[in-house]
């Protein structure tokens, strides 16, 4: 049942990726190298306009009273991963185009390893959070 | 390479059953080189991550409509913070859980720069970044090191009940795990990742670092978090959205003493109006 079932998802998305409405950046990215998992876990974010309510596969590593999940949350948004990971939170200024200033909020993140895909298989890589 | 277009605070749909935009559930996350980062220092505890001229999908103005193409600079430079390494161990099994990871992790600082630019040449912005300039008081603002989870922190123990690893066990792990990074290295498969966090030698004599646990009862699932997105211009934002985000609660206090105004946003980070 399993694999009949592997199968049927395997053939919609063959179906799909003929679709002419597929990004073509998007199969590439399939077809070129292993897509990482995400965490079991993460936030809720409410519903907000034009977004409905939901998890996101992410934690806010910072200390409970500030609104976080605990300094010592999961840093990592990838699951079956062993490697380096760094996460800072910074602030700053920043200037646009048009001459506005602005006040810069960042939560910036890293992460360099192992890790195992979607596919099932164990792939390496570099990824950050832009 | 962007992995995923999907940017909660940018609007679009968390839970959408799209099998191909949201089957991986990522979001905010960027493939790069593995020579983006790069590591040097003292005792190798420096990380500097630069990426040039990155192609991305997104949404400069929070709640704003669709994706923009656009290109952004990013340089950071990430600095261990002197004292042991804290060794993390998962204090529960439970996958949902934000403390089911392990890990040998140094506190950190950062600071860099970046840029961005819309590929329609309307809106470019650039800036600078420090970790001491962060807007939260009293919290550790970063962490840099080694960490495992999934299958990975269970420390090749399947089966094994994580909340019951003791912590020297952890340590054992993590020691296992530098001496294989170090035969990666000596074979030729250079890693940045091993040289922070992993491979730093932790004498046996050394006093024991404590553990840490995390093990504040915190429901992580439920609990809101902040959005991330750039803004283009200085907006005033509703209230209400401000009520369900940690970062715009936390710039909200700082900028209402400044400004009287309203935070907003731009991808991977949170920019409000400077009045000048």
């Amino acid at each position: 049942m399993r694999r009949t079932a592997l199968t049927l998802a395997g053939l919609f998305v063959a179906l799909v990726a003929q679709s002419s409405w597929i990004p073509q950046k998007t199969l590439a990215l399939a077809q070129e190298w292993i897509v990482p998992k995400p965490i079991a876990g993460g936030d809720f974010i409410p519903e907000l306009g034009r977004h409905r309510a939901g998890i996101i596969h992410q934690f806010f590593p910072i200390a409970v009273s500030l609104g976080g999940d605990g300094e010592w949350a999961e840093p990592n948004e990838i699951t079956d991963f062993n490697g380096f990971v760094a996460h800072v939170f910074m602030g700053g200024t920043a200037v646009d185009s048009q001459g506005n200033h602005y006040l810069v909020d960042v939560d910036n993140r890293v992460y360099q390893g192992e890790y195992i895909g979607t596919n099932g298989e164990h792939a390496r890589g570099t990824f950050c959070e832009i | 390479m962007q992995v995923h277009d999907f940017s909660p605070s940018n609007g679009e749909n968390i839970d959408d059953p799209d099998p191909i935009f949201h089957l991986p559930g990522l979001f905010w996350l960027v493939r790069v080189n593995d020579e983006d980062l790069q590591f040097g220092g003292d005792e190798q505890r420096t990380a500097v991550f630069k990426v040039r001229n990155q192609l991305l999908f997104d949404r400069f103005q929070f709640m704003g409509p669709g994706n923009v193409p656009m290109h952004i600079t990013f340089d950071t430079t990430y600095q261990q913070q002197p004292g042991p390494p804290h060794i993390v161990v998962p204090s529960t099994n439970d996958p949902l859980s934000p403390f089911n990871w392990a890990g040998t992790i140094f506190t950190a600082a950062a600071h860099g720069t970046f840029s961005a630019v819309y590929d329609d040449g309307t809106f470019s912005v650039t800036g600078t970044m420090d970790s001491t300039l962060a807007p939260f008081e009293g919290t550790t603002l970063g962490h840099m090191g080694h960490e495992r989870n999934g299958v990975f922190a269970l420390g090749g123990q399947q089966g094994a009940s994580p909340s019951r690893m003791a912590p020297h066990a952890s340590r054992a792990v993590a020691s296992s795990t530098r001496r294989r990074n170090a035969q990666l290295l000596l074979g030729g498969v250079v890693l940045g990742f091993g040289f922070v966090g992993g491979l730093i030698p932790r004498e046996d004599g050394d006093p024991p670092t404590e553990p840490v646990l995390c093990r504040n009862s915190i429901d992580g699932a439920t609990r809101p978090r902040g959005n991330r997105s750039f803004m283009k211009r200085p907006v005033n934002l509703p209230s209400s959205l401000h009520e369900h985000s940690a970062f715009s609660r936390a710039s909200s206090r700082r900028l209402s003493r400044a400004t009287n105004q309203s935070p907003g946003t731009i991808s991977g980070m949170t920019c409000r109006p400077c009045l000048r």
